[in-house]
């Protein structure tokens, strides 16, 4: 059995760096200036005032539609009967979802009437491993908060956790993401602008336009590669409330 | 252990693969009238994705073009220049990044590995693959686990890798290398993958429908994440303030690899980092509408260490054990010469190789190396040394179009200039001699250029003999070495130019 060589790999790493050293500039060049980027139509909403989200409520939308997602509209109060509706409409039995989603409450008791008959309800409780066979060839729909909204490309971004683990969004054949309107913003750099976090990244950060496709052969393009085939967004318009759906 | 779900994969032999071919690979792939017409419509549908983002290639902006592509050249122009100065920036501080990276990584949790060969690299897989005790191991879409033939190295060892890029598995299945950067399966017509898939997938009859073969790929790879111990896969940039892995894909097969497995191994080149984490912001915007002309793709997925198992709330999910092979391969060799280190600016888009002329004639397979088409003519030669790849760097017409599309601003046409000076003459002095200078050196050439010299520079010698040479002509052969195989002999004409315009008084 070969084992980790830790000192091929140092030797290597003080030769490569040794190499580089001694071709690289006495003086790095100075930090690149952003803002060209952050004032082009690439970086709307970055600076200045940030457009008002019920302003991005329609080119969300249709972005997002753009990459075959499917929107939904919903107010606070029936985002769990939306939720419902999407699974009713495509049969489907067996709803993952992470321990940390904040409306679980209101989406358990919207689903009682059919927990139990036909519908389960899993919640994301142990490790991966522990149901990974069960993830992979039971559940059919899995449903997520999305962090944010990008309106300019339709994109979600997710920031997976304990409370909501990573292949909620990527595992199951149907992905249900809840956005709250209040966290669409205009440009990707706006959102991560928004969301970058002060210490520490998150393990994972994801960006999600649509669900996943290929073109791999003959330029046709095909969806449901190997993420889901599906993706459903319940845009939930917040705007009049005080408190977020998915705080 | 895992259970096979498809027929064992053999890898192809890997004697084809060699630059040295290039010439005659050529002509095979010229003759052949299927492939061009794949390549053509691949590279038009490429293009024209491409250009409703940035419009064309051709020339430069018209001042009174229509609006919508003065604002597209605008954005791209601006865009580039973003790009263009971060990868630089980047690159002027790349041992000092590396090492950032290495420290961010490694406090999060990483296992950080450095690999100047691809042995070195591949002895690294192997180890780890022992470790864990994996026969086998899924990969998500990589181009530098390509570079050092990975598959190849650990089926040497009883190891599998599969392909779980839908294109690079089709490629895998049908025993060739990918053909394209990022459409590695470009070549293929679907009736050839609809063979493919009836002959090696077990339960799957013939079909065209490709909604349906990628259904089955579905299928079948599906298993494969659920059950792979390691999953590897590429990097598109890597950050070095947050230490954190930025992969962009459309199909969520890098997603897969690199969240289901227990182990996941990341392989990249050395040149791949950047500062900041808003550098990549730029980067991306250029990446995906250079490539496929998409704003975004599906997945842009940034990760930053394995799952975290401290604190109160563990993490369910992700990879417990995550590595990053660093590797060199020759970089640090074009990094070494200012003349060559935009070649390391490179954000692996396609784009040059969709607007090469070459590329789209003759395919990416007669490449015979890993990167194909304009970048691989000006990064080959510091991977493999100039003496097997001495022919690349001269299959370009320099009509500019790749310079003209590369989202990050490399001189490509430059580049390949100076790579062919660099294979026919020694290194200046004070400077170190590419792996393979002056490989292509010939001295009846040089004998030629000299005597041409010579008989430039004195009158009297260049008048006799041109009024010899008109006098001979008719004894010039009519086969010219390489020169006759597609173009008429050259012939001295029976009257110089000059003599002539005596003749006609205009001297
Ligand atoms: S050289 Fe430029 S155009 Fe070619 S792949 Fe690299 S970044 Fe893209």
């Amino acid at each position: 059995m070969t084992l980790l060589d830790a000192t091929a790999s140092a030797a290597a790493r003080r030769a490569i760096l040794a190499r580089l050293r001694g071709a690289a500039p006495a003086q790095p060049l100075p930090t690149p200036d952003l803002a060209p980027f952050f004032q082009s139509p690439f970086g709307r909403g970055v600076q200045g005032e940030r457009p008002a989200p019920a302003d991005l409520i329609a080119p969300f939308e249709a972005a997002a539609r753009g990459w075959r997602a499917e929107v939904l509209h919903a107010s606070p109060a029936n985002w769990p009967a939306a939720v419902q509706q999407v699974l009713q409409q495509r049969g489907c039995r067996h709803l993952a979802v992470g321990q940390g989603f904040p409306g679980l409450h209101a989406l358990t008791a919207q689903l009682a009437p059919q927990l139990g008959h036909g519908l389960t309800l899993h919640p994301f409780a142990s490790p991966l491993e522990d149901w990974k066979p069960q993830l992979f060839d039971q559940i059919d729909a899995g449903l997520t908060c999305a962090a944010a909204g990008v309106a300019d490309t339709g994109s979600l971004v997710l920031q997976p956790g304990p409370g909501e683990p990573r292949t909620l969004s990527l595992v199951p054949p149907l992905h249900i993401a809840v956005l709250p309107a209040r966290r669409l913003y205009a440009s990707l750099a706006a959102a991560w602008s928004a969301l970058q976090p002060q210490a520490d990244m998150p393990t994972n950060l994801l960006l999600i336009s649509g669900p996943s496709k290929t073109a791999d052969i003959q330029q046709v393009l095909a969806f449901g590669a190997h993420g889901p085939k599906e993706l459903v967004i319940v845009l939930v318009n917040d705007l009049q409330n005080d408190s977020e759906v998915c705080a | 252990m895992n259970t096979p779900h498809t027929k064992p994969v053999h890898e192809a032999p890997l004697t084809f693969v060699d630059p040295r071919h290039f010439k005659a690979n050529t002509q095979v792939a010229v003759d052949d009238a299927h492939l061009r017409k794949s390549f053509r419509s691949a590279m038009d549908f490429l293009q024209t994705k491409r250009a409703a983002h940035f419009g064309t290639a051709q020339g430069a902006l018209p001042p009174d073009g229509p609006a919508e592509v003065r604002d597209a050249k605008t954005a791209f122009e601006t865009l580039r220049r973003q790009g263009e100065a971060i990868r630089q920036y980047s690159l002027s501080k790349l041992p000092d990044l590396l090492e950032q990276l290495d420290a961010q990584l490694t406090a999060r949790g990483v296992q950080v590995h450095w690999a100047s060969t691809p042995a070195e690299a591949n002895a690294l897989f192997l180890a780890i693959a022992q470790q864990h005790g994996a026969r086998g191991m899924v990969k998500g879409k990589s181009m530098v686990s390509e570079e050092i033939e990975l598959n190849h190295r650990m089926a040497e060892h009883g190891i599998t890798c599969l392909e779980s890029d839908m294109g690079e598995y089709i490629v895998q299945l049908a025993g060739e290398r990918p053909s394209h950067i990022i459409m590695p399966a470009i070549h293929k017509t679907k009736q050839q993958i609809a063979e493919l898939f009836a002959q090696h997938i077990p339960g799957t009859s013939y079909t065209e429908d490709v909604d349906e073969l990628i259904a089955t790929g579905r299928r079948v790879l599906r298993h494969e994440f659920r059950d792979a111990k390691i999953g590897v896969s590429g990097v598109n940039f890597l950050v070095a303030e947050t230490g954190s892995l930025v992969l962009v894909e459309n199909e969520g097969n890098g997603r897969m690899c690199t969240t289901v497995p227990e182990v996941h191994i990341a392989i990249t080149g050395i040149e791949k980092v950047v500062e900041k984490l808003e550098h990549v912001l730029p980067l991306y915007a250029l990446l995906t509408r250079s490539a496929t002309g998409q704003a975004v793709t599906t997945y842009l997925n940034v990760i930053t260490g394995p799952r975290r198992v401290q604190g109160e709330a563990p993490e369910l999910d992700g990879p417990r054990e995550l590595h990053l092979i660093l590797l060199d391969n020759g970089r640090s060799q074009a990094y070494r010469e200012a003349d060559f280190r935009p070649t390391l600016q490179c954000i692996r888009c396609g784009a040059c190789m969709n607007h090469c002329p070459v590329y789209a004639r003759i395919g990416g397979l007669a490449y015979g190396t890993t990167y194909p088409g304009p970048i691989g003519s000006i990064i080959s030669p510091h991977l493999m040394g100039l003496d097997p790849t001495q022919d690349l760097p001269t299959a370009s017409s320099l009509c500019g179009a790749c310079g003209e599309v590369c989202p990050v601003g490399i001189p490509i046409p430059e580049l390949l200039m100076q790579l062919r000076h660099a294979a026919k003459h020694e290194a200046e002095p004070g400077h170190a001699p590419l792996a393979g200078q002056a490989s292509a050196r010939d001295w009846k050439e040089e004998a030629a250029w000299k005597t041409w010299a010579k008989l430039s520079s004195s009158p009297t010698l260049y008048r006799n003999f041109v009024g010899l040479a008109g006098r001979l002509s008719w004894l010039t052969p009519p086969w010219q070495a390489g020169w006759t195989a597609h173009r008429t002999p050259l012939k001295p004409a029976s009257q110089s130019l000059r003599a002539r315009l005596k003749g006609a008084g205009l001297e």
